[in-house]
């Protein structure tokens, strides 16, 4: 077969293809004679032709996510890897995912940490880690983790380590702070295992949370040693240039924030070589973390963390964390030195530092054994199940015994005052914390029964006895926690609601202070004690108050003749407490707390504020601002309360009025917790300065800080949305919506961004399945009535637009309807309505009144109705040109393009370059419409060239703006005579009708795609445009210029041949 | 892997288009890693396994190896041709590679590979099919590249057209003559002729 030969037989076939059966056996008959091969060859394409089905129709990609998905839940567990049996799945990290497998030769059980792909093809970088790897776990220390094997399988390259059964520090951590004494002890194991590795020259780079294993009897594992070498990408992380003045942002992967930098060293993150003092600055940061419950570097951005860890001295442990000793104070603080030279140069001397602190400690809470011999008092036997193992509390080697020790030395604490500022409360505190901590650490495995939880209140010391103060609520914490049917809420929480009250940490929990915390936090009930003194005899009463109501659920009181019996005094009125108190708790019916935690002194604040969103995330909005401003009006300093009515007025449509309130919020940001902050500021970035990217950028920091969060999700979902990025959208609505499925604000977001995908169906299910559950709003019936417009499901629309009747945004349903109006070309009827939302929402909403009347002159200028854009002047509310946050045009960008679609250029300039002055920082106006406007303008203006280059710039955002940028792209190949590119812009609208279900320009497409093809010279396809064209507007207003235009091209192409 | 910056990668590509083979060495495993990494992006978006957009999966990766703002519009249709070609040399080698691997044990990996691309039998077919392309470029260039664009690039026929600079009549003739053609190479011996 030669290339001419084939040419021929392509010709002849390509003309056969076209006729009937009939006609082409005559033609072929005819064109083949003499040559029988070449008739043969021509049919037996033809008979391919005709059997080739979907052979290879679709690309090669097209259906291969599925499958993958399918085998991705089919997935590993049940099956073999190399000689492991996996048995289940443990979790997912930055390096690959770990599995739970057996290995049969040993029987034993191994985690197996698969490595993902992305990591193992360098092979030097592999053999590298290899050999660390292998050095480290040579060196078989009780806190490093074993290392079994490295090896490949089925073309997977996978770790097997030792089976840590217990948790992260991570998970420890993300519930409590740790006391001082667990701290320590956890600091210095770890410190162990850095030690040895650092001998070995290795340095683990990588120190964090994440990183450290518990086991349940207390000791330490550190992971993934040697990791960070094999995991350092290929561009730079650390960018930052010394020389430069500001730091720059790290690279980022799809608008996401890179893995937390908080515990780097100031070397690490400059980019510097690092050695084992890198190593043991993370540790710094990780103790740090470990006593104050939070970290030493944060900020809302990488960046604000960067330059933390680089400039900021760390605040002091004791505004966290009071009771910490001076001492490890100063330890962490030399662990942090910026300059590594003035740092702990060795593990090894860390450690010594840390022991001898150590050391003081446990001689300063462990009692004397000759002075107390005398005057044991057995303390109640204790009744635990012998499983129960508890966290190690004075660093000595865990079980029972040090616990058993420290109740019975209950007593003995009595003589132990003065030592130790808290020693009292760090011994019954972390008693208390006992109860709490095995039921984290078992929560799984051993079933408990939900208890109770109680607040204890300081005890009322009427003795004038110091020895009283606070002992007595530690020895009775011991007492009562033996009971099945009671914990203690936690000090960690009492002190964190403390703060939220705006009140020191370290304040006097008082009866009054303890109902008040109680009602924060749905805690039940509280007990309270006080002790007198009579002569020689004392009195000691306690009580229960049920929180709500303030009334006695039970009392107990006892008497004791002289000091020394007041202990087993306290021993029996607990008894009976406990007895009177496990039934009566039961039968108190349990009371929702504030849905949320927020700084604010005044509880009944909190209490409106908290019932405000309650209403809000259901989804009403509207109703919930008077309990915001009354929030308001209680405490004026109250910034979350600040920030909801910002977000409410914003949905209202009331841009300026929510800008306010995100301002005064920012302003109010130092008053509040760290968690608040993120809140607080990614709302302001968002609403007051328009700076989306900034916004996501926080607010994805505010979720890798608290990834439990409902906010944070739910926020970036509609920040991702409008910026155009659906799929990102979707992804975190999804995420919000299974923290929280009782929400609103994600079903509306998977809907609209379904909808904008164009996964109708798909987004019609979920808007429903909302709406059945009271969950949605106004957005919900108009992405339903956009989809029944789509699919031409004329009951449905009605069903959409008959819902805001009579309720008080009545205009949707005017204004949906002058949508579809003007989608089908019927311009006056779509005028009227326009008008008639216009009016209906004039009174309350001027602001969306006079959206919709710029949007009315927009789609007709669209059409080519130009009499009233040319007319009318701008009012000047309207010229305030904000860009303001909507998923539709913009007022001030609507009135542009239409000036621009009538010739109005001057004006049009005049308007952008007023609105580029006003919202210097928004992201939808200088990366999406301003843009835009330009290409509009400069369409107009005869330079097509160049406003193809000023629609590059809004690239990464383009789906913002809905069809303009593309249909002017269109455009604009038009006028340069560009076909071809024409063609591919307009199907490009016709093939993402979501992107804006009732746009005119959808319809106006076919007509662009039209001129296109007559263009490329395809008068065929040109005709069949046409004709889609004027089938869409088939009804539409005869008078519209551009149908006029339409239905004369038409004309003259049907004459052409 | 060492580090290409998006200008160099670019420059690879053209040189490569531009006829310099060692280039590819070059390239393969850079858009194997992004093909992988693209795909599995989407995966975690979409656990629900919705169809991926080729055409959406090609750009992305390409946009994360060039540097697109440098790479003129005009020439942009031009560069998904060049890189549908790449794509295509990617499966190919890979299926080459697959086809002589022996699949060992019961436990079937996860590899982005295997849902990229494809079982055992598949990858026999798309060795099948590069051949018989390559064989098709040898009679028409033109036919044979319009398979590429559309098949590995997931361009549409007007995107083609753009990047061809023919009409869309023309690319859908070739089309339908190419694949007609090559339905008939690649079951040569399976059907009943009549």
């Amino acid at each position: 077969m030669t290339p001419e030969r084939w040419e021929k037989i392509g010709q002849l076939c390509a003309a056969a293809l076209e006729m009937t059966p009939d006609e082409r056996a005559a033609f072929l008959e005819q064109a083949c004679v003499g040559d029988e091969e070449l008739r043969r060859e021509i049919e037996s394409l033809i008979a391919a032709d005709a059997r080739a089905g979907d052979f290879i129709a679709a690309p090669v990609f097209g259906n291969t996510v599925g499958t993958l998905a399918e085998q991705h839940t089919q997935s590993l567990p049940g099956r073999r890897l190399g000689d492991y049996e996996i048995l289940a799945f443990l979790g997912r990290g930055g390096t690959g995912e770990v599995y739970l497998a057996r290995d049969p030769s040993l029987e034993r059980k191994v985690a197996l940490k698969l490595l993902l792909d992305d990591f193992t093809c360098d092979e030097a970088r592999v053999r590298r880690f290899i050999q660390e790897a292998k050095a480290v776990s040579a060196l078989n220390h009780p806190n490093i983790i074993t290392i079994y094997e490295i090896g490949e399988a089925d073309g997977r390259r996978y770790i097997s380590t030792e089976f840590i059964e217990g948790q992260t520090l991570r998970r420890r951590l993300a519930s409590t702070r740790l006391k001082p004494p667990v701290t320590l002890d956890t600091t210095i194991q770890i410190a162990n295992a850095l030690d040895a590795a650092h001998d070995a020259g290795i340095v683990h780079r990588d120190i964090k949370p994440e990183n450290i294993m518990t086991r349940p009897d207390g000791l330490l594992k550190v992971l993934d040693f040697g990791l960070a070498k094999l995991t350092a990408p290929r561009t730079d992380v650390s960018i930052f240039d010394t020389q430069a003045s500001s730091p720059s942002r790290f690279k980022t992967e799809s608008g996401m924030i890179m893995g937390t930098v908080a515990y780097m060293s100031p070397e690490q993150v400059r980019g510097e070589e690092v050695d084992q003092r890198s190593d043991i600055f993370s540790l710094g940061v990780v103790c740090y973390e470990m006593i104050a419950g939070r970290r030493p570097f944060t900020g809302e951005t990488s960046s604000h963390v960067i330059v933390s860890i680089l400039d900021n001295e760390p605040e002091p442990l004791s505004q966290y964390a009071p009771e910490a000793p001076d001492e490890l104070q100063r330890i962490v603080g030399k662990a942090l030195r910026k300059d590594r030279e003035k740092r702990y140069q060795s593990a090894k001397a860390l450690l010594a530092d840390l022991k001898a602190l150590k050391q003081r400690l446990q001689t300063e809470i462990e009692p004397e054994s000759d002075q107390d011999e005398r005057r044991e008092i057995t303390a109640p036997a204790v009744d635990r199940q012998p499983a129960r193992r508890m966290a190690d509390t004075t660093g000595a080697a865990g079980g029972m015994g040090a616990a058993t020790r420290l109740m019975l030395s209950a007593e003995r604490l009595l003589h132990r005052l003065n030592l130790y500022k808290r020693v009292a409360v760090i011994a019954g505190a972390t008693l208390i914390a006992v109860a709490v901590a095995a039921l984290f650490y078992f929560g799984r495995s051993t079933a408990l029964t939900e208890k109770d939880t109680v607040l204890l209140s300081d005890f009322v010391n009427q003795t004038g006895d110091e020895v009283f103060d606070s002992t007595l609520k530690q020895a009775l914490a011991v007492q009562l926690e033996q009971s099945p049917f009671l914990s203690f809420f936690p000090e960690e929480r009492v002190r964190e609601t403390l703060r939220y009250m705006g009140r020191q940490p370290d304040e006097r929990v008082t009866k009054e202070l303890a109902l008040e915390i109680c009602q924060r936090q749905g805690v039940k009930a509280l007990l309270a004690g006080s002790i007198a003194r009579f002569d020689r005899r004392y009195s000691i009463i306690l009580e229960a108050i049920n929180s709500q109501t303030g009334s006695n659920i039970a009392s107990a009181m006892v008497e004791a003749d002289g000091k020394d019996q007041t202990l087993r005094a306290l021993g029996a009125a607990a008894t009976q407490l406990r007895e009177r108190l496990g039934e009566s708790l039961s039968s108190i019916k349990k009371f929702d707390a504030p849905i949320e935690q927020a700084t604010t002194s005044s509880l009944e604040a909190l209490k409106s504020w908290s019932h405000g969103v309650e209403m809000a995330r259901s989804g009403k909005g509207q109703e919930a601002i008077p309990f915001y401003k009354h929030a308001k009006e209680l405490d004026p300093n109250f910034a979350k309360a600040d920030v909801s009515l910002s977000v409410a007025y914003i949905n209202q449509g009331q841009f300026d009025l929510s800008a306010e309130h995100a301002a005064r919020a920012f302003a109010l940001r130092d008053r509040v917790t760290e968690r608040e902050k993120f809140d607080v500021a990614g709302n302001y970035y968002a609403i007051a300065m328009g700076d989306l990217l900034k916004a996501i950028e926080t607010v994805e920091m505010w979720k890798q800080t608290y990834p439990r969060d409902f906010g944070p999700p739910s926020r970036l979902s509609s920040l991702y949305r409008l910026i155009g990025q659906f799929d990102n959208a979707l992804a975190a609505a999804r995420e919000a919506n299974q923290i929280n499925p009782k929400a609103y604000v994600p079903y509306v977001v998977m809907g609209t961004a379904l909808t904008q995908l164009n996964r109708f169906d798909e987004a019609r299910a979920i808007i429903e399945q909302g709406l059945q559950q009271q969950l949605g709003a106004a957005t919900s019936h108009r992405d339903l009535y956009h989809i029944a417009l789509v699919k031409g499901d004329a009951a449905m629309m009605k069903q959409q637009v008959d819902w805001p009747v009579g309720k008080p945004d009545e205009y949707w349903a005017y204004y949906w309807q002058a949508q579809s109006a003007s989608f089908a070309g019927r311009l006056k009827q779509a005028r009227n309505f326009y008008a008639r939302a216009a009016e209906s929402a004039d009174l309350r909403h001027p602001e969306r009144a006079a959206w919709f009347g710029q949007e009315a002159l927009l789609r007709g200028a669209a059409c080519g109705l130009c009499q009233r854009v040319r007319g009318v002047d701008v009012p000047r509310t309207l010229a305030s040109s904000r860009i303001s946050l909507q998923s539709y045009v913009p007022v001030a960008v609507s009135r542009a393009l239409s000036l621009t679609l009538c010739g109005e250029t001057v004006r049009a300039q005049s308007l952008a370059d007023e609105a580029r002055g006003n919202n210097p920082q928004s992201t939808l106006a200088n990366s999406v419409w301003l843009p835009v406007i330009r290409a509009a303008i400069e369409i107009q203006r005869g330079a097509p060239d160049q406003a193809i280059q000023s629609l590059q710039l809004a690239g990464a955002y383009e789906q913002a703006a809905l069809f303009w940028p593309t249909y002017l792209r269109g455009q604009a190949h038009l006028r340069r005579k560009s076909g071809g590119e024409a063609l591919v812009e307009f199907q490009k609208i016709i093939d993402h009708r979501g992107w804006d279900p009732t746009s005119p320009l959808w319809p106006l497409a076919r007509l662009g795609l039209a001129r296109a093809a007559a263009l490329t010279g395809d008068p065929h396809r040109s005709r069949l445009a046409y004709q889609d064209f004027l089938g869409l507007w088939k009804d539409a207003d005869p008078d519209l210029p551009i149908l006029i235009e339409a239905k004369q091209e038409y004309e003259k192409l049907k004459l052409e041949p | 892997m060492s580090a290409q910056s998006p200008e160099e990668v670019t420059q690879l590509l053209l040189a490569w288009n531009g006829g310099d083979t060692a280039a590819l060495g070059k390239l393969m495993p850079l858009v194997y890693d992004e093909l992988r990494k693209a795909a599995k992006r989407y995966l975690r978006r979409e656990p629900a396994g919705h169809s991926l957009q080729t055409t959406a999966l090609v750009n992305e990766v390409y946009l994360r190896l060039i540097d697109a703002k440098n790479v003129r519009w005009q020439d942009r249709a031009h560069f998904f041709a060049i890189s549908a070609r790449l794509m295509r040399r990617v499966l190919v080698e890979f299926a080459r590679r697959r086809r002589q691997f022996k699949r060992g044990g019961e436990a079937r990996q996860i590899s982005i590979e295997e849902a990229l691309a494809f079982g055992q039998e598949q990858s026999a077919d798309i060795v099948a099919l590069d051949d018989a392309l390559t064989e098709l470029a040898r009679l028409n260039p033109r036919q044979s590249q319009v398979v590429e664009l559309r098949f590995f690039g997931g361009l549409t026929e007007d995107e083609i057209a753009v990047a061809l600079k023919v009409s869309p009549r023309t690319v859908r003739n070739d089309w339908r003559l190419a694949r007609a053609w090559l339905y008939r190479e690649l079951n040569k011996g399976k059907d009943d002729d009549s």
